[in-house]
């Protein structure tokens, strides 16, 4: 076996929030967020490109996206799968308002280059301070970007390729009625993971755009801790405080299969990757 | 006067040959931790997708409040491991692991 590692300094004027590699590896984006005197909530991204044979970075130092607004702050950006739409997640935390939403950038695969950005989705209750979540994800098909919302009291689960959606309450599946921790969906967008705060307890539930349903899996996550999955969709891992769990998923039916755990103390971040030999 | 950030980029090269054997597919899962302290360290496994069982691959690698970007391109992989604040840590990698 072999490896190398290279290390790159690169600097610039504001904190870099989030660095992101485009999935078809020739760009990478580093995106800066921050405040200015005025109190606006600013964010540049600046394009990198990479070396296909060695993966080293080149700063391009172009700013591909730029924006500013007074209440309206980035908080997650990340790609769906193919790369076509850079997903920036929002807090809108204006007067008497709290809402959480998806926006995105069209992404020119061959340049690198950012697109106009463009309204996705966004989640708004009047108890929505504490408990309010969205989700996206890129699809692996051109359906890309499933997205869910707003939670406390239902969801809507809604395919942005084609505008179809529909909602799920408390009379559908008590979970739907719940308060909601988080949100995550499965790549292959078959399964939404609800971290339910009501209960303390993480349900599965099914996507089902053919008749409009969420149907509840017969399984379930201890708690409510940040869930992610492997990019095809088999493996999905929870970190706990002290512990990632690690379940088998059989995406055709939600149901998770083999588990266990992998200790990990304190904070820690985690990545996934589904590697061809 | 604004302030410059130096973000540190630590990027791994990680060659297909050494990846297990018995598969076409391996599903690695890394992990950086704990953060915010010193010490970060990356890890590195591959989980049997039937048993969802983890093993660790190579020894652990020192880093700073590491953020993780995999990528693959062809049958080279890649391990882009970031920090918005850092500067002039030294990373290391294991000679011949992964």
């Amino acid at each position: 076996m072999s490896s190398l590692s290279q290390h790159f300094t690169f600097s610039f004027a504001h904190p870099v929030y989030s660095f992101l590699v485009h999935p078809n590896g020739k760009f990478a984006y580093a995106a800066m967020v921050w405040a200015d005197l005025q109190g606006n909530n600013n964010a540049s991204i600046v394009l990198f490109t990479i070396d296909q044979s060695t993966g080293k970075l080149t700063n391009t130092k172009q700013i591909v996206a730029f924006y500013s607004h007074a209440y309206i702050g980035f908080i997650k950006f990340l790609f769906g799968a193919q790369g076509g739409k850079l997903f920036a997640e929002y807090l809108d935390n204006g007067p008497h308002t709290t809402i959480f939403g998806y926006d995105y950038y069209p992404v020119n695969s061959i340049t690198g280059q950012l697109g106009k950005l463009q309204s996705m989705f966004y989640a708004q209750t009047n108890s929505c301070t504490t408990s309010c979540a969205v989700a996206v994800t890129g699809a692996l098909s051109a359906a890309e970007g499933v997205c869910c919302g707003p939670g406390s009291g239902g969801l809507q689960i809604a395919r942005n390729s084609t505008g179809q959606s529909f909602n799920c309450d408390a009379s559908n599946q008590t979970f739907c009625g719940d308060d909601v921790a988080n949100l995550a969906i499965v790549p292959a967008n078959t399964s939404l993971f609800v971290g339910d705060a009501t209960v303390n307890e993480t349900f599965i539930g099914n996507i089902n755009f053919t008749t409009s349903q969420l149907t509840a899996s017969a399984s379930t996550i201890p708690g409510t801790p940040p869930v992610y999955f492997s990019p095809d969709s088999r493996l999905v891992y929870a970190v706990n405080l002290n512990d990632i769990g690690i379940y088998v998923l059989h995406t055709g039916t939600g149901v998770l299969g083999a588990t266990t755990t992998l200790p990990a103390s304190g904070t820690v971040n985690i990545a996934t990757a589904t590697l061809h030999n | 006067m604004m302030k410059v950030f130096s973000p540190v980029i630590l990027l791994l090269t990680l060659y297909a040959n050494s990846l297990a054997q018995t598969s076409s597919t391996v599903e690695v899962l890394y992990v950086a931790g704990p953060q915010g302290k010193s010490g970060v360290s990356l890890h590195t496994d591959n989980v049997n997708p039937q048993t969802a069982v983890a093993t660790q691959v190579g020894s652990p690698i020192s880093v700073r409040n590491g953020s993780i970007d995999p990528l693959t391109i062809g049958t080279n992989h890649y391990v882009y491991v970031w920090n918005s604040t850092a500067s002039g840590f030294i990373g290391r990698m294991p000679t011949g692991r992964r």
